[in-house]
């Protein structure tokens, strides 16, 4: 007779099997405009790229020193434009794009089962890991990128109850990792009751090249940028038709940057109703 | 009591727009704190703030100060080219405390409590969806969608104002917006919500808000009770307010000891905000513009131009209830045990410094010794719905 151990892990194979746990999980890009645009501007940029009319390009990082350093690592030569899988960091951001994984076989440069930055430069919860060990790290965390839509089903099965849970930033069950991530991890909860930033275990994605117009699945949205995106579009830049416009609130009790809930439904693959 | 200091502000508000944003706030020794935000107020890594204001998506501020139990916080950000519109459309702001501060050549943010910011956006909304459909102005609307774009009233607003063409335009990318949340709907559909919406602004009647001024034992609030009680709708009080908050904290009631926390309360606060704790009484589903209720005991100009801008000029009715010196420095002494020799400071206190201009701005006024409570009163009750 089997025990419940062992039927579990038979469960998780057939789950994996049967639904390739992940595989319809978004890409997500926090937009990023030029520090000098006024107004408008970043937003009419959003919408060129939406409409084709501009591509998405790298842009210079918010920590660069972290990046090069990630960058150098990896031997990269040309810097790529880089994604999250299921995750629009910040989650205090403006502008996000979401993207569908189709681009991927024409446009991957590589994949890491972390933010290469913040573990290279030894950010946040990264800073627990001795520097001498930041390079061997990041070489093992990132994926052959052949296999890696298999490793992150796998991770995403063995460490989350649903794909929804790593979606929306569930600390993971991370005791069978034994890598630098978990590593981390661990170190961080010792000494604060907070928990740690997500990109600690958020599979970071990067692009050589960028997705073509109908890649774009949807835009997410700040309250403010909201506000820009409908002026532009009934001033007559119009947002493609197949384009989810998903945009934050305000109420009594706050601000909604990014609408969680949709946010969430797209970035999982699941389409709203057209 | 932990004080925090404003640091920064979230998102990135334009010169057009009016708006509520988070905060990222700094306690006197430790960490960085997100506020305002539902679902992410939490630390925040000092890196991580740089990096969000070197991108653009924060603000670096040198912002106020605000207590640690003081409600859940945000900012309300007013830009230039919006409050410069407002202004000409004649769908004014209420005038901001003193506290608030000037960010560059943009715009303009005070830090309240996330319920009162909520408060003067909505009451502003529904303000400018009253005017722009009675002067079907297309500019006032496109004005409204630069507060709250996604409101029934902006988008029935848009609808109402523009042309066919632009009509078709807009009512499928609002089908667009809805389906993108997770709502099926149709133009059709949206077309018979908004002017469901006009119908009833048409058909609505208007009553007045009565606003009491007086001067100290003056007897506005008595005759506040009677129209209150006489037309079934609730009756708010700067000195009822003032009372409550004091006995709360365990201290006697005074006329002196009101008078003091009166003035910090517009000193620390400003006047918006007083207005605002006051009206909390009101239910938050309910705008202030389409509140029914009664309000005394105004006695700063600042208080009486944000009730006007809250509530809207067109409704609110300011009544001043004299009486005469004599007979208010008698009843201080006697229904309130004033020692004589303090009457004086009493009734030449800061809180009645600006009553003079809140009797000369009146729209009615009443001699409460000649005409008593109950005359006054069936006068205001028939005067209600003019």
């Amino acid at each position: 007779m089997f025990g419940l151990g062992t039927l579990k892990h038979l469960m998780r194979c057939y789950l994996r099997f049967a639904w390739n746990f992940g595989k319809n999980v978004r890409l997500a890009h926090a937009f990023r405009s030029f520090p000098t645009a006024r107004d408008v501007d970043d937003l009419a940029e959003v919408i060129g790229i939406l409409q084709g009319n501009y591509v998405l390009r790298p842009r210079p990082p918010a920590d660069p020193t972290a990046v090069s350093e990630a960058e150098t690592l990896l031997k990269l030569t040309t810097s790529p434009i880089y994604t999250f899988a299921g995750c629009l960091h910040p989650d205090l951001g403006t502008i996000g794009l979401v993207i569908h994984p189709g681009c991927i076989p024409r446009c991957l440069q590589g994949v890491s089962r972390c933010d290469s930055g913040g573990l290279a430069a030894g950010r946040g919860a990264f800073a627990n890991l001795p520097r001498g060990d930041a390079a061997a790290a990041l070489t093992s965390l990132t994926c052959n990128n052949g296999n890696w839509l298999r490793e992150f089903s796998d991770e995403l099965a063995m460490s989350y109850s649903t794909v929804r849970d790593y979606i929306s930033g569930t600390l993971p069950k991370h005791d069978s990792w034994q890598d630098a991530r978990s590593f981390c991890i661990t170190a961080y909860l010792a000494a604060s009751a907070t928990k740690p930033d997500r990109r600690l275990w958020t599979w970071e994605v990067r692009l050589s090249d960028a997705p073509i117009p109908a890649e774009y699945e949807g835009v997410v949205l700040s309250p403010e940028a909201f506000k820009k995106l409908d002026f532009l579009h009934r001033s007559g830049a119009k947002i493609p038709p197949h384009v989810t416009v998903i945009r934050g609130a305000v109420g009594p009790l706050g601000v909604h940057h990014f609408n969680d809930v949709q946010t969430v439904v797209a970035l999982s693959g699941r389409r709203s109703p057209r | 009591m932990t004080k925090f200091r404003v640091s920064g502000l979230l998102d990135r508000p334009s010169s057009e727009s009016l708006g509520m944003v988070g905060l990222v706030v700094e306690p006197e020794k430790g960490e960085l704190y997100s506020a305002g935000v539902i679902g992410s107020s939490r630390p925040l890594a000092r890196d991580e703030f740089a990096d969000l204001v070197k991108i653009g998506d924060a603000q670096a501020v040198d912002g106020p100060v605000i207590d640690a139990n003081q409600r859940n916080c945000a900012a309300l950000w007013v830009g230039n080219d919006f409050a410069e519109k407002a202004e000409r459309l004649a769908v004014q702001l209420p005038p901001l405390p003193k506290t608030s501060q000037i960010l560059g050549d943009r715009g303009m943010y005070w830090v309240g409590p996330a319920q009162h910011i909520w408060r003067v956006i909505d009451s502003w909304i529904v303000r400018a969806f009253q005017r722009a459909i009675r002067d079907r102005s297309e500019e006032l609307a496109n004005l409204m969608a630069w507060a709250l774009p996604e409101r029934k009233e902006t988008r029935a607003a848009l609808w109402y104002t523009c042309d066919a063409t632009k009509r078709e335009s807009n009512l499928e990318w609002w089908v667009h917006l809805e389906r993108s949340h997770g709502i099926r709907t149709t133009p059709k559909a949206l077309v018979l919500d908004y002017q469901k919406s006009i119908d009833e602004l048409h058909s609505r009647k208007s009553f007045r808000v009565y606003g009491f001024g007086a001067w100290a034992k003056g007897g506005d609030n008595e005759i506040a009770k009677f129209v209150s009680d006489r037309l079934h709708t609730p009756r708010l009080s700067f000195g009822q307010f003032l009372r409550h908050k004091a006995e709360l904290g365990g201290m006697q009631p005074t006329r002196r000891l009101l008078q003091q926390h009166g003035q910090e309360m517009i000193e620390k606060y400003g006047a918006l905000e007083f207005c605002l704790e006051v009206l909390d009484s009101l239910p938050l589903d309910i705008s202030i513009p389409n509140a029914q209720f009664v309000i005394d005991g105004i006695r700063h100009a600042a208080v009486l131009d944000s009730l006007i801008r809250l509530v809207g000029e067109d409704r609110f009715t300011l009544v001043f209830i004299d009486r005469p010196k004599d007979v208010r420095r008698e009843l201080l002494v006697t229904e309130e045990g004033i020692p004589h020799n303090e009457v004086e400071s009493i009734m030449n206190d800061s809180t009645e410094k600006e009553v003079p201009i809140i009797e000369d701005r009146a729209f009615a006024h009443y001699d409460r010794e000649k005409l008593g409570i109950e005359s006054i009163g069936k006068e205001l009750v028939l005067r209600y719905g003019t």
